[in-house]
């Protein structure tokens, strides 16, 4: 159980930093990929034998940084067969599906191992992600990495490297990368010092696929150590929604025939995307990730919509031809938009059930989440995009060559009209009433004394922090990512 | 009531928090819905071609008026493409090669959430617009008024800027937000500059960079993109940023998941302040300071007129391998860039390539920014 410190006054100054800051922050904070920020994720990491990825961090501003990271393995295995599928995937013939066999089914995990990095001021780094990077001071300058022998291969490449080593992840791996900016201490520090990219390469060839780093942007000091809070006033709020752009599903290149002919003779030169969504909730402390149910809404251009309401469990990544939309030799159509919107009343973030009985599943009260339980708002989420475009040589058995890829941020949307990006916070104990502050709710309970009300700006009430020093007061619930808050610790 | 002791704690909390405190700040974006959007790189070579991807955010039509920007450089004596003075060369005389800047403007109508897109090098013909759609039309929509021209000539590198406007003046909607009328951020966009090699195809896709309403628009043909503290200029539009933040790989550096890889990267930079007008070419200066993992520092500064599209160790020098660009100058793999514009702000994006001496492919991605322009841009148009 992690230990939160609070003190009444403390929510005080959090306030006035909080006010501080946000009468500075005339412009849109947010939840962005082209700004620095204090909690930075790449949504989609991969090294799982058929392709690698090589980690960019940098950090922005003149005065060292640290940051605490935590990779989160989420890969879907087959139960009996093994191979790499999506839990999602129904849609008979799509890519994610097991191999029909009695009892095979797709399980997946949800697995956090976390790590540290110290850069100088200004200082940009990197990593490939199945290797990780040992620091090796009599390494000469000379743009390139060593490997050592392994296995398991660790690599050295010029440069400072301060902490000493980043690990390897576990191999294989699919899943996410969260990193946090810290003070020394290991408390969370919003001074939005750090910025990154992911690399994904297609193994045995040149593609590769490049995208931003999500980066939320730190607003004021946390008032709850070891709990970052995506709420507008301590750290930015993940968007009301998410889209993006993209081919439809089995959709030819548009230029590739016009350019050359003789690569799309047999097959047109058809692109497959594939989105990733994770969701901006996430529980380092307790090794939870967030469920999420979501409203996939397709928008081609002939203005045909469509709309599924799949849920994921903690990190999603599925091809087009995982969802029951209509291909696009059937539509006709070579575009396509893609809208995700989160849904559901709510989440258990505590508790020992839900509505489907498990721990961590939907709610609508407190009381739906059994003994102790907490149901706070649906999680927000963010996405990317990748575009996998082939040849006939891409598709020939075996291939020839390796289909182009190319990756791309998602946007944010403001699905609500209220002219902000990020979304409204949910009043503990009446999750359809919207907040953006604390008063906005009529009264609060608290986390874990969890049928406990309070409200610390009234004396009479008394305050959860009497009840238990871990303890803190829900009112204006929003996303929430818990880490583990420990010293930087030099790796040998 | 706070006691003495606890206000000055937060006396000294809130000056430390000054002092660290993070600079929230407008900027350009990428990744939501703006304005007015940018595609820095836009190219049209024989295996290349550019796809460009522009959508309606929102759930009634928009209208766009873009304008091509053909970045081109030519030569003096011969009047045609090139990249070099050397290529100038005619009847045993040789020309300068100059920059150009040739601008084409054309309107874009969109239905409601509807995605869009072309080809630069074909454009889009009315016959090719998918609403109404002809026989088994199921548009309710239209986008009739749209016609796409293609880009002026092959090789063609330039830019491409959209301004979300009134279909019928072709200025942009007049608004407030603090009114009924309140401003749109409709328009999302993205590139992939696509090329075919050796029986495989190689997308590089970025997303448009966005500048999103400031909540009030006069609706004439001067685009105020922020303003000076003070002045009484209104801005229209967020600002640009003060300092593009580029991460790359070092030309040259080899790829650390493929050793018969190696890395290099290009830079597309545009000016945010530009005249489309009276054709008046921009000049920014662009002060570049790079970073390697050792923390050590470098500078070089280089003219951006119209448009600057580089391999980044080709920026300071024509000899890459000397280039503080170079892995073997700079003798990291990773490299931090910051970009100030003097004289105006700039706006760009950039790609890294993966070449093993036979296959070549690319991926394009956004530049980061920091703090915002203490001075107005403007984008005047017809």
């Amino acid at each position: 159980m992690r230990v939160q410190k609070r003190s009444p006054w403390l929510n005080g100054l959090g306030a006035v930093l909080a006010a501080m800051a946000l009468w500075g922050a005339q412009a849109e904070a947010g939840v962005s990929s082209d700004k620095p920020g204090s909690v930075v994720m790449w949504p989609k990491v991969i090294a799982d034998g058929t392709r690698d990825t090589v980690i960019t961090l940098t950090n922005t501003r003149n005065e060292q940084a640290y940051a605490h990271c935590e990779y989160v393995q989420a890969l879907g295995l087959c139960s009996i067969t093994g191979d790499f599928c999506d839990p999602q995937a129904t849609v008979a013939g799509s890519p994610g599906l097991c191999p029909t066999l009695t009892g095979n089914v797709c399980v997946s995990q949800w697995q956090s191992a976390d790590f540290d990095v110290v850069l100088t001021r200004q200082q940009p780094t990197m990593w490939r992600v199945s290797t990780g990077r040992v620091y090796d001071p009599f390494l000469t300058g000379g743009g390139a990495c060593v490997d050592t022998i392994g296995p398991p291969t660790r690599q050295s490449c010029p440069g400072l490297f301060l902490i000493g080593m980043v690990p390897p992840a576990l191999q294989p791996f699919r899943g996410e990368l969260r990193c946090f900016q810290v003070a020394s201490d290991g408390s969370a520090l919003p001074s939005n010092g750090l910025k990154g990219e992911a690399v994904l390469e297609t193994l045995g060839s040149t593609q590769i696929s490049e995208y931003n780093s999500i980066n939320v942007e730190g607003l004021a000091a946390p008032t709850v150590a070891g709990v970052v809070r995506l709420n507008d006033i301590e750290y930015s709020a993940c968007p009301e929604a998410v889209e993006v752009s993209h081919y439809a599903q089995g959709a030819d290149d548009l230029v590739a025939s016009t350019i050359d002919p003789t690569v799309c003779t047999g097959s047109g030169c058809p692109v497959e995307a594939e989105i990733t969504i994770i969701p901006c909730r996430a529980d380092f402390i307790n090794e939870e990730g967030a469920r999420f149910a979501t409203d996939i809404r397709y928008t081609n251009e002939f203005e045909q919509t469509l709309s599924v309401e799949p849920t994921f469990d903690c990190w999603a990544n599925f091809d087009l031809r995982d969802l029951p939309f209509a291909p696009a030799a059937l539509s006709g159509t070579t575009f396509q938009r893609t809208r995700i919107i989160p849904t559901g009343s709510g989440l258990c973030i505590t508790g020992t059930t839900s509505l489907t009985g498990q721990p961590g599943g939907p709610c609508s009260t407190d009381a739906q989440c059994g003994i102790g339980g907490v149901c706070g708002p649906v999680t927000g989420i963010l996405a990317i995009v990748e575009e996998f475009h082939n040849t006939d040589a891409s598709l020939a058995d075996p291939p020839t060559v390796a289909p182009g890829t190319a990756a791309s941020n998602g946007y944010s949307v403001d699905f609500n009209s209220d002219n902000l990006l990020g979304r409204p916070g949910h009043c503990r104990g009446n999750l359809t009433q919207t907040c953006a502050v604390d008063a906005d709710c009529p009264i609060g309970f608290c986390r874990i004394n969890s049928l406990a009300m309070c409200d610390p700006e009234n004396p009479m009430i008394p305050t959860c922090e009497s009840l238990d020093p871990a303890d803190f007061c829900d009112r204006c619930m929003n996303d929430e990512i818990s880490f583990e808050a420990g010293p930087i610790v030099v790796q040998q | 009531m706070l006691s003495m002791k606890k206000l000055s704690v937060v006396g000294v909390a809130a000056a430390v928090w000054l002092g660290l405190a993070p600079q929230v700040q407008a900027g350009t974006f990428s990744d939501t819905g703006a304005a007015v959007l940018i595609w820095p790189t836009i190219v049209v070579t024989e295996d290349y071609d550019t796809v460009v991807q522009i959508t309606n955010q929102a759930a009634v039509p928009s209208a766009a008026h873009c304008f091509y920007v053909n970045a081109n450089s030519r030569c003096t004596n011969t009047g045609q493409v090139c990249d070099t003075s050397t290529e100038c060369e005619s009847g045993g005389f040789f020309g300068a090669c100059v920059p150009g800047w040739i601008e084409v403007n054309f309107d874009v109508l969109l239905t409601r959430d509807q995605p869009l897109a072309w080809s630069a090098a074909a454009g889009l013909r009315n016959s090719d617009l998918p609403c109404p759609g002809g026989i088994g039309n199921t548009c309710p929509g239209s986008n009739a008024g749209t016609r796409i021209p293609p880009v002026g000539e092959e090789p063609f590198i330039g830019e491409l800027k959209c301004i979300e406007s009134d279909p019928i003046t072709r200025l942009p909607i007049p608004c407030n937000d603090a009114q009924a009328n309140r401003c749109r951020n409709d328009l999302e966009g993205g590139a992939t500059i696509t090329g075919v090699v050796d029986g495989g195809i190689d997308p590089e896709r970025y997303n448009a960079v966005g500048l999103r309403s400031a909540g009030q628009n006069n609706g004439d043909n001067t685009l105020v993109i922020g303003s000076t503290p003070g002045d009484p200029t209104i801005a229209e539009y967020q600002p640009c940023s003060q300092v593009l933040v580029f991460n790359h790989m070092f030309d040259g550096a080899v790829d650390p998941i493929d050793s018969a890889n190696v890395y290099t990267s290009s830079l597309t930079l545009v000016p945010c302040t530009e005249d489309f007008l009276i054709q008046r070419v921009p000049h920014v200066t662009a002060q570049f300071l790079v970073y390697n993992e050792f923390e050590q520092r470098f500078s070089t500064s280089r003219p951006v007129d119209c448009l600057l599209s580089s391999d980044i160790s080709n920026i300071d020098t024509t000899q890459s391998t000397r280039s503080i660009f170079s892995a073997a100058v700079a003798g990291t793999v990773a490299g931090q860039t910051r970009i100030t514009g003097v004289g105006g702000g700039l706006i760009g994006n950039a790609f890294l390539f993966t070449f093993n001496g036979e296959e070549f492919s690319g991926a394009g991605y956004n530049l980061n920014q920091f703090a915002d322009r203490d001075e107005p841009d403007f984008i005047r148009i017809p």
